[in-house]
Parts: structure tokens; sequence; C-alpha cells
């Protein structure tokens, strides 16, 4: 099982001519991933390591009927327009890889996602990967299977280094993975904690998940909130990193409206202090979240 | 990037929005035209142009009601520094009378993940504390961003927030002209604080924040504005030499350099890793003498570049360079440029690495050689030592090294 990816995941990549997008194609084609289309404007007829090149994603869908998500690599000022397409052509699962995606572009197209009920991760994922199933965009690089042993914890994190990260500090203790995944540290993150973890909870194979957070948004608060309403019930570890960032130069605030919005959350401190409230197990080193979810789990690593 | 208050107010004007009829003088030589204004608009206000908040209550702002008055608080406000900010110049501004003061922001919020606007009829310098003590005085409304704002929810937000009859309207007109800057401009932040209304019902923007997009530059090549730190205080020598290293080479990032008290230099890979590693050294009580994250699989110049900027910095006792199991950065790569670093500077403080992902091993392998070549005291640790254990390590090293200086009395 798992959640989002699995063996019946059928790929078009939207960019996959890019240096990095065909790249990523050539290892997600050697995990076993099924790649069977891409779409590059302009350069419809090529092939990328075997993978037929369309103009339109309209075009790719006609001749692979059964493509159900899109990995979008394309330049920052194209992702707007290369999520909307993938929206508008039914594609039920949009992953965006790209980072530094405007603000304004990200509002439009979560917006127009919302309507459609199209599940969009990103911008600034690093991917989704179900261990021994399908590796969706770049997590875990060229070796995935040296962290991603397949197991019954999920990750879901802010940071994409650090999803892969925490999936080896949980291999060296024991643990596998069910799935694990980024969403991205953006201000509108298309996905967010409380949007993933009721996934999580649905998934019989899933036993715990670990969390990592970055300063700054409310996304952490909210996850701490659905974990205190009952709306996830499993083992929830937490990470998150930022602390020191009180002794950063920062200057007086430029402007209110932060301030105001922020209803005084927002801070790694606070984050951490909605985590523990709620239950959750906040490590205070990364390294020591193996240790918790040992813990929480009621067995030692060792044993496992 | 911030803009400051003269440049905001010259974008407002662009969308109709009313502004103080002003002049901006930024050197003593360009203060000529101030003797002729105060004649022409009266009391003046002279403002400092910093990018920190908070300013009229740290003086920057000044009430003039003479050309001699206003002259002697340009002089004294030109160079001024508010907050850590550096004034580029001020702005003496017509003084209008007065009699209302109001609050309106457009920004993005993680709670609606959309633009919100803000509204509030009890504008001014006291705005943070009237959202915590009466939350209701401020309305906050998500907008859709593909529908943007139209004038009749402009009415009903205005409305919302207490503004009736004509003053409603002139309101709701004021926010759509702000909410069209605030889109094709890729402004991630707009706030006027105070719209001020005169005695003839007309609003003003007695002052401009504006934060535009840095993602959003490449589509607004006509934006002209001077590069600025934005950190409170002017940029470091070795923060500029950083700066660089990104500029025109859009091949990975290895330019953020952000210079700390510390005297264990800090080369860290990755957005999440890099912040994670800092959070560690300091838990275990290591002094970081930067901060900086390189990642996006840059070339070996660009990291050869920034660790020379990193391991410049004087007083050092040792460097951490560390990172996750990189997903998609060649190692390799990077840990060349490294080495090419080290061979320029040399470094007598110990080193400790702990790196993984593609081609870690031929990586570990260059770094062996090189520790022997340049005769380094370098640890180098794989996938096998824990990221944030191997900060123990490198506190550890660090000592040692400060008291072998001691006993060296150097």
């Amino acid at each position: 099982m798992g959640i989002l990816v699995d063996e019946n995941t059928h790929v078009v990549v939207q960019g996959i001519t890019g240096r990095e997008g065909s790249f990523v194609t050539r290892e997600m084609l050697r995990y076993g991933t099924q790649v069977l289309a891409g779409v590059t404007p302009g350069k419809g007829g090529e092939k990328v390591h075997g993978v037929p090149v369309y103009d339109t994603l309209k075009q790719a869908l006609t001749e692979h009927p059964t493509i159900n998500t899109s990995l979008v690599y394309v330049p920052p000022l194209s992702a707007k327009d290369a999520a909307i397409e993938a929206i508008s052509n039914g594609i039920r699962l949009v992953n965006i890889i790209t980072e530094r995606v405007p603000i304004h572009d990200t509002a439009d197209l979560y917006s127009y996602a919302l309507s459609k009920g199209t599940r969009v991760v990103g911008p600034t994922s690093v991917g989704i990967l179900t261990p021994g199933k399908c590796k969706l965009g770049p997590i875990g690089g060229t070796n995935p299977d040296f962290q991603f042993k397949p197991g019954r914890v999920g990750i879901v994190s802010k940071s994409g280094s650090m999803t892969s990260e925490t999936a080896w500090v949980l291999c060296q203790a024991g643990f596998g993975i069910s799935t694990a995944l980024s969403v991205g540290g953006d201000v509108i993150a298309c996905s967010t904690f409380a949007d993933i973890l009721p996934l999580f909870e649905a998934d019989p194979e899933t036993d715990a998940v670990v969390l990592f957070g970055e300063p700054g948004g409310v996304y952490e608060e909210q996850a701490a909130q659905l974990v205190r309403e009952g709306g996830f019930t499993k083992p929830l570890i937490a990470f998150i990193a930022g602390k020191f960032a009180d002794m950063m130069p920062s200057g007086i605030t430029f402007g209110h409206a932060g301030a105001i919005m922020e209803r005084g959350l927002g801070s790694p401190r606070q984050k951490v202090e909605a985590l523990r409230a709620a239950g959750v197990l906040v490590a205070d080193v990364h390294h020591e979240i193996a240790t918790l979810v040992a813990e929480a789990l009621g067995r030692h690593a060792a044993t496992v | 990037m911030n803009l400051y208050e003269y440049e905001g107010k010259s974008l407002l004007k662009k969308y109709g929005i009313r502004v103080p009829e002003g002049i901006f003088i930024n050197a003593p030589q360009n203060a000529g035209s101030i003797e002729a204004f105060v004649e022409e608009v009266g009391e003046v206000a002279v403002k400092a142009q910093v990018l920190a908040g908070k300013r009229a209550k740290a003086g920057g702002i000044r009430f003039c009601k003479t050309a001699e008055g206003a002259e002697l608080a340009v002089e004294l406000l030109l160079h001024t520094t508010i907050h850590g900010s550096e004034s580029v110049g001020v702005l003496v501004e017509q003084r209008l009378s007065i009699v209302g003061e109001y609050y309106l922001a457009l920004t993005f919020d993680g709670w609606y993940r959309a633009p919100v606007v803000m509204l509030s009829q009890q504008g001014g310098v006291d705005i943070e504390e009237i959202s915590q003590k009466n939350p209701e005085a401020i309305i906050i409304r998500p907008i859709d961003s593909i529908f943007g704002l139209p004038e009749w929810k402009a009415r009903e937000i205005a409305a919302e927030a207490g503004f009736r009859e004509e003053r409603m309207r002139k309101m709701a007109d004021l926010m759509v002209r702000a909410y069209r800057c605030f889109r094709e401009n890729d402004i991630r932040l707009l706030e006027i604080n105070p719209v001020i209304e005169t005695p003839k019902m007309n609003f003003f923007a007695a002052d401009a924040v504006i934060i535009l997009d840095d993602d959003a530059m490449t589509r607004h090549r006509d934006f002209n504005y001077p590069p600025r730190g934005g950190l409170g205080r002017p940029l470091t020598q070795r923060e500029l030499q950083a700066k660089l290293i990104d500029q025109n080479d859009y091949r990975g990032v290895a330019g953020k350099y952000i210079e700390l008290d510390g005297d264990i230099a800090m080369m860290s890979a990755g957005g999440g890793g890099s912040i994670t590693n800092m959070d560690a050294l300091i838990s275990y009580g290591g002094h970081p003498a930067n901060y900086t994250e390189y990642g996006g699989n840059p070339p070996a110049e660009k990291v050869e570049k920034l660790t020379r900027v990193v391991l410049s910095k004087p007083g050092l006792t040792a460097c951490w360079h560390v990172g996750a199991v990189a997903n998609n950065t060649r190692v390799d790569i990077t840990m060349e440029g490294f080495i090419a670093g080290l061979r320029a500077i040399r470094p007598p403080f110990p080193i400790v690495v702990r790196r993984g992902g593609p081609g870690w091993e031929e990586a570990r392998a260059a770094l062996e050689r090189a520790r022997e070549e340049l005769h380094l005291d370098m640890t180098i640790f794989g996938p096998e030592m824990p990221m944030t254990e191997s900060a123990k390590v490198v506190i550890q090293k660090s000592e040692e090294y400060k008291n072998k200086l001691r006993t060296l009395n150097c």
C-alpha cells in the first residue's frame, strides 16, 4: 500500500527534455517506475531514455490513457501553466519539483486544484517514494535502495534533503519506509502536513509517521491541531529545524502584517510546544528520531 | 526585495493611489530644493529612508514648519542608521491634515493558502497591539487568487470593517487599486499604514511597505532597484563576495552566506540539512562562524568560491563540512570544489566532513588524497555517522585546537 504512489502509478514528466528532467526520468525508469510519456512543447516526437515526448499533455494522454500522475519539472515561471495543464486534463496527482515558483502563481494553481479536487504536492517537493513500488521525482537520488527499505514508517517533510536523511536515520535503526515525501517549505504548500497525515492514517501498512518541520507558517501547528482533534491517531514523531534562527541578524521586521497574521505562532519553539501539547514525540536533535520511533512502537530498534 | 518608502510610493502612484507630495533627497548637494518646496506646501514631514519598521518611534521622522528646520532635519536623517538599517536618503513630504487613520495590507497567508486583505479603521503605529488586544478591529479576508479582488468584494470588505457610504466607496476603490498593484508587480507584502483621510475625505498612502517576490524578478525586467541587504545591517565584505557566486549562473546555489560571531566555519549543504546542523552544533555548545547552504547540484567552481569565502574569516578553530545523504547533488563534484578551496587556503585548523549521496565513494577517496597531500587535520565520515552526531566531533576537534593554540601561546 503506502500512500499516493504505488505500482499503479503511471507517470508523465512535464519538462522531460531538460537537464534535470531527463536525468530524473532515467533514475525513475531504473527504479521501475512506469514513466509512460514526457511533455515538452516544441519537442514532440523526440525520445528521452526511450520515453516518447509529446508537445501537449493532451496528446500524451490520447496515446497513453492510463497516465494518472504528472511530475512537473519545468522552469519556475512555467510551473503554473504546466500544473494547470495537468489539472485541466484530469490528472489526479500532480507533483511539482520546481523550486522558486512565484507565490502569486502558486496561489493561482492551488486555487484551481482545489476547485477541481486534484491532489498537488509541492512546489519545491523532492518527490514521493513508496519503496519497491514507485519513485516519483529525484527523491533518493541515484541509489534510493540505500536508505529507502520497505517498511511501516511514513515520512512527510518540508525539506527535500532531510526526507532522505530521515529515511537513512530510520534505516540504520532497522526501520523501513511505507511512503516518504516532501511537501516543500513554501508559504503556500499545495499539500500540507494536515493534508497528508489523514492518508497515512488510512494506510494499513503505515504504523507511525515522522514529520520534519521548518520555521515559518502554521502547517506544523495545524498538524498538532489535527492530532489533538483525533484526525491522526497513529504515533507521530517530529523534528523541527531552525531553533538557531533566533540568533540570526534579522533586523526589525518590515511591516506589521506578518506579526498580525501569524497570531503569535510560526517560530520553531512554538511549533515544538504545540506538537508536544498534542502528544507528539519531538526530537531535540535530528538523529534522536530513531529512538523516539522505537519508543513509540514499543520495541527497541536493535531487536527489529 | 524590500522597497524603500519612496520607491513603494512611486509604485502606488502608478495605480492612481494618492500619496503626499514630496521630494526625495539622497545627497546634501541635492538639498537646495527644500526651501522652495516648504514655501509651496507649508509644514513638512522629513522621513529617513530605511528598511526597518518602527521608524517613527526610533526618531526617523521629523515634522518641520520652516525651511531651516527642514534643512536641519534632512542633514540629521540623511546618514542615520535605524535598527541597523542605513538611511539611503530622506523623503520630504507635505504634512496633511488628518481626520482618520486606517490600516490596509495585502499579503499571503498559510491558513487560507491564498492572498489576504487586512483592513482596519484603527491604523497607525499601534496596529500590532490592537491586533492582540482587539483582534476584531482588523478584518482579514482571503481573496481567490484567480478571481482577483472585484469592486463588489472590496465594497463588502470595507463595509465589514465599518466604513460607510462615501467613505466605504473610496476605501473599496483604494483596495482594488492596491490589489492590482500587488498582483501586477508580484508583491508579497503591500502595507499602507496609515492610510490617512483628509478633511476633504481624500485617502492618501502616508507610508508604503512593499516586499517584492524575488522569485518573480525575471518577469519584471523593467524594475530598476539597486541591490540591498535584508539583514538589518550592511553586508560584510565576505557576504558581498558570496553574493557574486550565483550572479548570472543558475546552476545550483552556493551564494548564501551570513556571517555570525562564532569560530566554527560551516560548509553546509541543503536548506533543511543546514538549519538542522546549525541547531545540532549550537545545542552541543558549538559556536558557528557563519550560516551557509549550498545545493541544487552546483558546479565545482561555485563550491570552491564558497569554500574560500567561508574559510577566510579570521579566528576560525574548525570547519564542519556537513550535509545529508544527497538526492541529486553530485557529491564527488562538490567535494572537488571544496578540495580546490582547501588547496588555496590550507587551513591549519581541523576539518570534519560528513556527507553521502551520488559519487560519495569517489569523493571520499579524493578527500583522503587531499588530506595527505596538504597535511590537513581532516576527519572524514560517510553516511555511517549520523549527520547531527558529527557535530560533537567537530566541537571536540575545535576545543583541542584551541588548547593547542593556548599552549603555544598564540
